[in-house]
């Protein structure tokens, strides 16, 4: 225990506070006990957050005053880095001088600089305090994506994001829960499941964001609460510094515009800036797709496995699926797969082709003649081909066709994706689509793979037994999905050593999703046929040529 | 022998002192391939280097340029060399670092990257066709930069066998476009912080 008497002088937001008590927080554990908070009323910016001040420096101050008597403390900190006011009567008074920091130029974290003013260093670290209330507890479903905007900050008028109506209602149309925090009537216009503007004090906000799985906010005070509350947080950024302030304790992803004057806080441009096209031009679409990066959902387990196999199958018309799949330069094959494509009668929808970087021209040639009614093609090649290692770069290419997905504004009943050596027996799409209709669990069931993967639940092993491509039981092909799903839930896949495909299952896994093991025997691998003919003789029950 | 310029694909002329050019880009190549000095003591230099208080605020001052320019969750610095800068590596985002001659981790074929650095390395790279390859959605590099008037052979940063390329800003840019890059920043910091003629830039895949 020390007795030296410390205060810190302080007046900004709430996000700037919270990041002080991390340096509060080391001079605790150095066993410092009387810590004042110095602050004045006067400030304008102040006067708005005094309520709130009021209500957090109990987490990290023994007490609030409000003017600056030096004698009375060992030792005296201002952190007026950005608000002067506060120094001036404090320069004055004592004849001193408190520098102002300028940000674009240090290029510290805002913590940083605080534990350096107080002696520590990056590896004192040790959290922020901040005090979480019990309650309100959300009714809302899983998973739940909270939205704020500025928290009520004089900056808005720079940073505000103006598409959060927009946003709240795509994201809800994809089945996530929309919770509102924030002041005022920021947000107006959004579509919610739950709203907490203005009535929550910021400990009860903490509680809110805590029990969310994503926070969607610009940089500011609420993004600092959801980091010390350890909630993924999504930053729009635009014209704030994201190295001064990007969240040190929890998962962050950041979506910005790339514009060239931004980040200008504190530049000349901040001050003439009349229309902040730094965050204007982040759209919508870039927003999910950073949702959809994040890979720690809470989502609950909803479904659970079993042997479907025995499921009578209906066939269902007029649906509408999105076909994915990209190719290299096994042109036999593609040749193969489109003819066996068109004579399997599939549901009208888009096919999405992603060329990676075939250097055989016929290739080309024959995905741009390949003409199907109903069907429309969407193409994109790739200038140069990924280095071609068992499974690298696989993940990348799927996500790019899910991002060709999401541009190309379509919505579909299905999304599959298929392989560029299959081969499809008629009516393929229409039984697979059919079980999973039949299953009728919920939108978020999952995804239908037609591997024969088992979960960790059912047993230990995941791939197959006789390797990647059951030929005996007709099990091969890849998954189908409801597009809600994948829109809402299938996220990204994740990269690693083996086939994406697999990586894909075990990343659902960890979130709480079995998968459902079909054998709708009419998918076969044509391009895994030789090869799994020579492990196994006799493997090969049909041939689907 | 003909040297073929990787922007325009044109012939490259000699201007003597083992240097080639190329006048439409106005890009150097140094043809002198000596092997440099890449050693343990060419390492321990850049180590302590790095160790420096400069070294130090040279390299946050790099990380606050990729923060704030960039989507990074995933990065990879080519040319890492004593891997002071991933030491200083912020929360939340995966680093992987490569350098041919003192680390050879490819661990980073597996990932899909975010952002490719180039500290003071793009201009060491011999076959900058793999650059490309690396398949980065963003690319940062500080890189020095020749400029109207300059005389290359004493230049400061002229080091034949170390640094194979000499750009100006605009053959950079041409290049980058070639790959399929906009640049959406630029900064001289590292000018400002007393490193003559060094310029960082950052390049978004489009």
């Amino acid at each position: 225990m020390r007795n030296d008497r410390l205060a810190f002088g302080f007046v900004n937001g709430l996000g700037n506070f919270i990041f002080l008590t991390a340096a509060v927080k080391v001079l605790r554990n150095w066993g410092y006990d009387d810590i004042t908070l110095i602050t004045d009323l006067n400030n304008p910016h102040n006067k708005r957050n005094y309520a709130l001040l009021q209500e957090i420096y109990p987490y990290a101050f023994n007490r609030l005053e409000t003017s600056f008597e030096e004698e009375k403390y060992d030792r005296l900190f201002i952190c007026a880095w950005s608000r002067p006011s506060l120094a001036v009567p404090y320069m004055e008074k004592y004849n001193r001088k408190v520098p102002i920091v300028r940000w674009n130029i240090i290029g510290f974290h805002e913590v940083e600089m605080y534990l350096r003013m107080v002696g520590a260093s990056w590896k004192e670290f040790d959290g922020y305090m901040f005090d979480v209330a019990e309650g309100p507890i959300l009714q809302s479903d899983y998973p739940r994506i909270a939205l704020a905007q500025c928290s009520g900050s004089g900056q808005s008028d720079k940073k505000a994001w103006p598409y959060f109506p927009e946003l709240s209602s795509k994201l809800r149309k994809m089945g996530y829960s929309v919770v509102l925090v924030g002041y005022n009537d920021e947000l107006s216009g959004c579509e919610y499941d739950e709203d907490f503007r203005n009535r929550t004090t910021i400990s009860e906000a903490g509680k809110v964001l805590s029990q969310c799985d994503l926070l969607v906010a610009p940089s500011t005070g609420l993004t600092v609460v959801a980091d010390a509350v350890k909630t993924p947080v999504l930053l729009l950024e635009g014209p704030m510094f994201t190295a001064r302030a990007h969240p040190l304790q929890t998962d962050y992803r950041i979506v910005r515009s790339y514009i060239s004057c931004a980040p200008c806080f504190q530049t000349p441009v901040w001050d003439s800036c009349r229309e902040p096209l730094c965050m204007n031009r982040i759209t919508v679409d870039q927003v999910i797709k950073g949702v959809l990066s994040f890979k720690t959902f809470k989502q609950k387990k909803i479904f659970k496995g079993s042997d479907f196999e025995s499921v009578v199958v209906k066939k269902v018309n007029n649906k509408r699926v999105a076909y994915l799949f990209c190719c290299k330069d096994r042109y036999r094959l593609l040749d193969e797969m489109l003819t066996s494509f068109k004579k399997s009668n599939p549901y009208k929808g888009t096919m999405f082709i992603l060329n990676d970087g075939s250097i055989d021209p016929r290739v080309e040639e024959r995905i741009l003649n390949f003409k199907m009614d109903g069907i429309n093609v969407i193409y994109k090649k790739l200038e140069y081909q990924h280095m071609n290692v068992k499974g690298v770069r696989t993940a990348m290419l799927y996500n790019m066709l899910s991002d060709m997905v999401i541009d190309s504004g379509e919505t579909f009943d299905y999304v599959t994706l298929i392989d560029s050596d299959l081969l499809f027996k008629p009516g393929w799409i229409q039984k697979i689509a059919g079980i999973y209709d039949e299953l009728k669990v919920s939108k978020k069931i999952g995804l239908i793979t037609g591997f024969s993967f088992r979960t960790k639940d059912d047993s230990t092993t995941y791939g197959c037994d006789n390797g990647k491509y059951r030929l005996n039981s007709h099990i091969s092909g890849q998954w189908l999905m409801s597009y809600q799903f994948f829109m809402s839930e299938f996220g990204r896949f994740e990269d690693g050593a083996g086939s994406a495909d697999i990586s894909k299952c075990d990343d659902l896994h960890k979130r709480g999703f079995t998968q459902i093991k079909v054998s709708p025997s009419v998918i076969q691998h044509a391009g895994a046929y030789s090869s799994s003919l020579r492990i196994i003789p006799g493997a090969l029950v049909e041939d689907f040529r | 022998m003909n040297f073929i310029c990787p922007i325009c694909d044109g012939k490259m002329s000699s201007v003597g002192q083992n240097l080639i050019f190329c006048g439409y880009d106005n890009l150097y190549e140094c043809i002198d391939r000596k092997e440099a000095d890449y050693n343990a003591d060419y390492l321990l230099h850049y180590k302590l280097y790095g160790r420096t208080t400069f070294g130090k605020a040279l390299n946050k001052k790099r990380w606050s340029f990729v923060l704030n320019n960039t989507q990074t969750n995933v990065l990879l610095d080519f040319g890492c060399g004593a891997d002071s800068f991933s030491d200083l590596k912020p929360n939340g985002i995966k680093v992987f670092s490569y350098d041919p001659y003192f680390k050879k981790d490819f661990s980073f074929l597996h990932a899909s990257l975010d952002t490719v650095t180039f500290w003071d390395s793009f201009e060491h790279i011999t076959r900058l066709g793999i650059v490309p390859l690396l398949g980065a959605k963003q690319i940062v590099m500080s890189i020095p930069i020749i400029y109207d008037g300059l005389d290359i052979c004493s230049w400061k940063h002229f080091r034949p066998g170390e640094h194979i390329w000499y750009f100006s800003q605009k053959a950079l840019i041409r290049l980058m476009q070639k790959w399929g890059y906009k640049i959406i920043n630029s900064d001289d910091f590292e000018s400002v912080m007393g490193r003559e003629d060094i310029f960082s830039y950052c390049f978004l895949k489009s």
